[in-house]
């Protein structure tokens, strides 16, 4: 049985710029894999204009047609935040699974 | 993937969306590829970014439906769905009194087997008297949302669509032949099974819309 793929875009968003900034191609080659999931072009806008609307992500200048963003001290908080809580959440999760 | 396609696809964002991101979406669909699945993805997109605008409301700035959920949510979401209720069973109505007057001269009643246009024609009125309240219930829902309302005008507004959709009932009247007739609603013995389904579907959809806002949100 297949439980698919972990799939946040904001978060994943966040995580693959954690590492530098990047364009919108090379973030969906990074986060997929990163994480097994592809996301496609209308998600992955739909994130980015989220995240810059919250301050959590900004666009440097454009390279020809491509747009590269960066993330930005509030986004490296949240996203420091999240994967804390993911962290204890699976680590709780693995505890009660070898307990068994 | 064809540039024509591409503008076409980023075409179907809102205005202010596709000036600020339209153009780099475009060059990564151009650039990138992607067959059926990518331009699926770009149209769910960009129907979700209509229904629920990320530019709207940023920046502090609340869009108009949020404005006046804030000022007045009695009207938008209690009065405003009953009004539109009531308007979408007035055309109902007028439907089915035409199409008594042309179709069916000579029957006492419109509700007799009918044939030809006769069948599109009256099932036009039928379908809108049946769904109006569920299309009303959706739309109720989705403003809800947006709005970003707090759950008891929506739940009012709700709650009354779905106990005029119980107890309501077309009726009509026509003495003689003679005469044109009436067709009219009255109140009736309450369904509570039409009144609980009515308002399960908007509590449902309302969710749904919250649960997607949320999962875009970090």
């Amino acid at each position: 049985m297949g439980l698919g793929h972990y799939s946040d875009p904001p978060l994943l968003v966040l995580a693959s710029l954690a590492d530098g900034p990047k364009h919108g191609h090379a973030m969906i080659e990074d986060i997929a894999m990163l994480s097994g999931t592809r996301l496609g072009p209308g998600t992955l806008y739909g994130a980015i204009a989220r995240l810059e609307q919250q301050g959590l992500i900004r666009p440097l200048e454009a390279e020809e047609r491509r747009q590269p963003y960066k993330i930005t001290a509030s986004g490296i908080r949240i996203l420091r935040a999240k994967l804390t809580t993911l962290h204890q959440f699976s680590k709780a999760g693995l505890k009660r699974l070898e307990a068994q | 993937m064809n540039r024509c396609l591409a503008r076409w696809l980023v075409g179907m964002y809102p205005r202010g969306w596709r000036q600020r991101y339209g153009a780099e979406l475009q060059a990564m669909l151009e650039d990138g590829g992607g067959g059926v699945r990518a331009a699926w993805n770009v149209m769910t997109a960009a129907a979700g970014e209509r229904m629920f605008p990320t530019m709207e409301g940023g920046m502090g700035e609340a869009s108009a439906l949020q404005r006046w959920g804030a000022r007045a949510p009695w009207a938008v979401f209690g009065v405003a769905p009953v009004v539109a209720l009531a308007a979408a069973y007035s055309v109902a109505l007028l439907i089915l009194w035409t199409g008594w007057q042309m179709f069916l001269p000579a029957e006492k009643t419109p509700f007799v087997p009918v044939d030809g246009w006769a069948i599109a024609y009256f099932g036009a009125g039928r379908m809108l008297y049946f769904y109006a309240p569920m299309v009303v219930g959706v739309v109720l829902a989705w403003a809800a949302v947006r709005a970003r309302a707090r759950f008891l005008w929506p739940l009012l507004g709700a709650m009354a669509m779905a106990a005029i959709d119980g107890v309501i009932q077309v009726r009509t009247v026509r003495p003689t032949l003679s005469e044109a007739g009436s067709v009219h609603l009255e109140f009736a013995d309450w369904h509570p099974a039409t009144s609980i389904a009515g308002l399960a579907v908007t509590i449902l959809v309302y969710l749904l819309f919250r649960a997607r806002r949320a999962r875009h949100a970090v």
